[in-house]
């Protein structure tokens, strides 16, 4: 399976492992809004930015999902 | 989802499903028509950026609270045409051209504008960073030249990061709003970038 990466679209990331879309929507309360339907074409390091949430910690929840989904 | 040959019925789906069902098909009906069935504003909204991101050229139509997306893969050939003709990127990172008289700026830079309108088939994108976004939001006294330039094919880029430090990303008017990752790949690719 392909590396989740920040540089990734959340339409790419989404597309790599579907189970990436319960995670990113736990940070639509965070950001004020829904995020796959506001930001899906923008990277994630750039939602990360615009909505100031923690990029490491999303990344490591999805990095974590890689393993369990790959294993 | 009922998937109906090329048809992707998405209705009753939220996003990113329309979205990802319509690119699955894409990807493996490269060069086919498309029809996408949505029922909400964002799986419309979304589905025409990806049409627009994967080169399909796309009506709507709209029937009751429903749209149908209609795409059409542009032709290979005539993509490559345009690639070879039109691959000039216009990177504007202030409203005004140069320094010295903000007002002599700002009246430069509304010539300048104009003055592409009429070498709009060299020119691919137009990347707003910076104060530059002012350029495309309301007010501008550009507004006329970048909507004469988008008719003429000008892809109008606005940094998302930018219009929401400026607070102005309501007041967007010509263009759509990009990303560093996006901007940096179309100036990555492209023959010729001025930078304004």
């Amino acid at each position: 399976m392909t590396a989740i990466t920040a540089k990734m679209s959340l339409l790419e990331i989404v597309e790599t492992n579907p189970c990436s879309e319960e995670i990113i929507r736990q940070y639509d309360g965070e950001a004020g809004c829904c995020l796959l339907c506001n930001n899906l074409f923008d990277s994630l390091e750039d939602v990360a930015r615009t909505y100031s949430l923690e990029l490491t910690q999303i990344l490591a929840k999805l990095e974590k999902l890689d393993i369990t989904t790959e294993g | 989802m009922i998937s109906l040959g090329r048809t992707v019925d998405a209705r009753g789906l939220s996003c990113p499903q329309p979205v990802i069902l319509t690119k699955r098909v894409m990807d493996e009906n490269c060069g086919d028509e498309i029809i996408t069935l949505v029922d909400n504003p964002t799986s419309l909204e979304n589905v025409c950026k990806l049409a627009k991101s994967q080169g399909y050229s796309f009506t709507v139509e709209e029937l009751g609270s429903e749209h149908h997306i209609h795409m059409l893969k542009e032709s290979e050939v005539v993509n490559a045409a345009q690639v070879s003709a039109r691959n000039t990127v216009v990177l504007i990172k202030s409203q005004y051209l140069g320094e010295g008289s903000d007002e002599l700026g700002a009246a430069l830079m509304k010539s300048f504008l104009y003055t592409l309108t009429e070498s709009a088939s060299q020119i691919s994108q137009i990347i707003f960073m910076n104060g530059g976004v002012y350029l495309s939001v309301d007010g501008s006294p550009a507004l006329e030249y970048l909507r004469d330039l988008e008719r003429q094919g000008v892809q109008i880029l606005c940094c998302g990061t930018c219009l929401d430090y400026f607070s102005l990303t309501e007041k967007l008017q010509v263009g759509e709003v990009t990303n560093m990752y996006n901007a940096t790949e179309i100036m990555l690719n492209a023959d010729k970038i001025l930078v304004i």
